[in-house]
């Protein structure tokens, strides 16, 4: 072919043009369509709310140790720690995400592999798999029900193979965002704390590295948990200049009616706060149930 | 559910195939026009969960021009060890296309200026002149001049509909496929 493979005479008139485009586009379209199940990328973006994230354990605690002289001030030391919570989670996060990935390319390589014996291995797979938020249940409701079958043909694995590769395709953009989102919490991170936390997080397109990514995040995850402050007592505290975004970064705050907070939070702190002795409460994920308004906060 | 969470659905619905064929038209491989779009759509989404979303005036030109810089952003960045076979091969990933398809998304490839065919892409897509202007940063002019520039190329590699055009006779053309 050449780069100007018509002479100008042949060249298309404007309507003719409009026409081919036209053509091209509408059939394009209809490509795109054959190939895709759009459901994959609405699954991937609902992935993106954090509206179904479990509640997390509630435990009893002691109340935190009074504040030492010499210790850091607590506006330090939230800050300090939701920096660390923060990259906890993108880490967390992105660890969940691979295993996922793991599981649907595992599932792959099963389906194809027709290996009757594995079929119990094949389910369990599939279970795990039902617990990630970002896919779509019906979908896999309808890869269990084909691969519960028994002796399936070859249409059904064609369909199986093709759901499993949608779902790995799926949480491969996934892991994606989730890596990036680690990449750049460990350099906000990594900043705060004048410490190179030498995050590498390869492509997961990568197979064989996969598990070398696992421990990666897992090597970033303590080292996060090291420096997290475990608790934070803000009893009495001036907390008037704290800087939020999320309530969760004051998850296990201890304080008291004497702390001050910013304005417009201390109610909403208090909705989500337990009392652990008279007068002292604690900031719990997703609060006690009760009306803000009767809440501890007098 | 929620009347902007419902609307944001629709427009997903009704746009999704939509960015990704836009994209394939601005030269993206299959992967990268569903990874782009994905992106697209998350941002989108995120800006519903903020209430941001009904804030943005022409929603299909905003959600075509965040996929569109993500698609240009993953292609002048990739990722170090990104082995995607779009990538590795020759082309831009075009291989699965045949047809008519296949004809406009490799003439458009023959426009050098991607502006240019991002101004014919979003043509065909009926976003209007003056939200493509704004969309690329250019003036009204520029997206004139643009769009006569790209088919004055378009004009030279195309054929009307029903006759063979130079590109899918090429051998390998529609290779494997069954040649609509």
């Amino acid at each position: 072919m050449t780069d100007d493979p018509r002479e100008p005479q042949d060249e298309l008139t404007d309507e003719e043009l409009d026409e081919a485009l036209a053509a091209g586009h509408a059939d394009l379209l209809e490509q795109v369509r054959m190939g895709d199940i759009p459901i994959s990328a609405l699954t991937a973006l609902m992935g993106a709310t954090d509206d179904d994230e479990p509640a997390r354990n509630r435990r009893e605690r002691p109340p935190a140790r009074p504040a030492a002289p010499g210790d850091p001030d607590p506006v330090t030391l939230i800050t300090r720690r939701a920096r660390c919570l923060s990259h906890i989670r993108a880490v967390d996060q992105a660890r969940s995400s691979l295993d996922a990935l793991r599981n649907a390319q595992d599932l792959i390589e099963m389906i194809r592999g027709d290996r009757p014996a594995a079929r119990e291995v094949v389910l369990g797979v599939v279970d795990d798999l039902a617990l990630v938020p970002h896919l779509d249940p019906s979908y896999l409701r309808e890869l269990a029900e084909i691969l519960r079958a028994g002796d399936i043909g070859d249409v059904d694995r064609a369909r199986a193979w093709v759901y499993a590769r949608d779902f790995a395709k799926v949480l491969r953009t996934i892991v994606f965002r989730d890596l990036d989102t680690v990449r750049s919490s460990a350099r906000l991170f990594g900043r705060y704390f004048s410490l190179d936390l030498g995050v590498d997080v390869r492509d997961p397109r990568d197979r064989p590295r996969r598990a070398e990514i696992a421990r990666e995040l897992e090597s970033v995850r303590e080292r996060a948990l090291y420096l997290c402050p475990r608790e934070v007592n803000a009893a009495g505290a001036d907390l008037s200049g704290l800087q939020v975004t999320d309530l969760d970064d004051l998850v296990g705050v201890v304080w008291d009616r004497e702390t001050r907070w910013p304005p417009g939070l201390r109610e909403r702190v208090a909705a989500y706060s337990e009392e652990i002795a008279s007068g002292v409460y604690r900031v719990v994920p997703y609060g006690p149930e009760r009306d803000p308004v009767r809440g501890p906060v007098v | 559910m929620d009347p902007m969470r419902q609307g944001f659905m629709d427009f997903f619905d009704a746009e999704y195939h939509q960015v990704v064929r836009f994209l394939m038209l601005n030269g993206a491989g299959r992967w990268e026009a569903e990874d782009a779009a994905q992106q697209a759509f998350t941002r989108g989404w995120i800006k519903v969960r903020r209430a941001q979303w009904p804030l943005i005036d022409s929603p299909r030109a905003w959600i075509r021009a965040v996929a569109l810089n993500e698609f240009r952003t993953q292609r002048r960045n990739p990722a170090p060890t990104d082995r995607r076979p779009e990538k590795a091969g020759s082309g831009p990933g075009h291989a699965e296309l045949t047809g008519q398809a296949l004809d406009v998304v490799s003439a458009l490839n023959r426009v050098e200026d991607e502006n240019a065919r991002a101004v014919v892409a979003l043509d065909l897509d009926d976003i209007p002149g003056p939200e493509i202007a704004a969309m690329l940063g250019v003036t009204e002019q520029k997206v004139r001049d643009l769009r006569k520039k790209a088919r004055r190329t378009l004009k030279r590699h195309l054929s009307p509909p029903g006759r063979p055009s130079a590109e899918t006779a090429r051998p390998g053309g529609v290779e494997g496929r069954d040649g609509r």
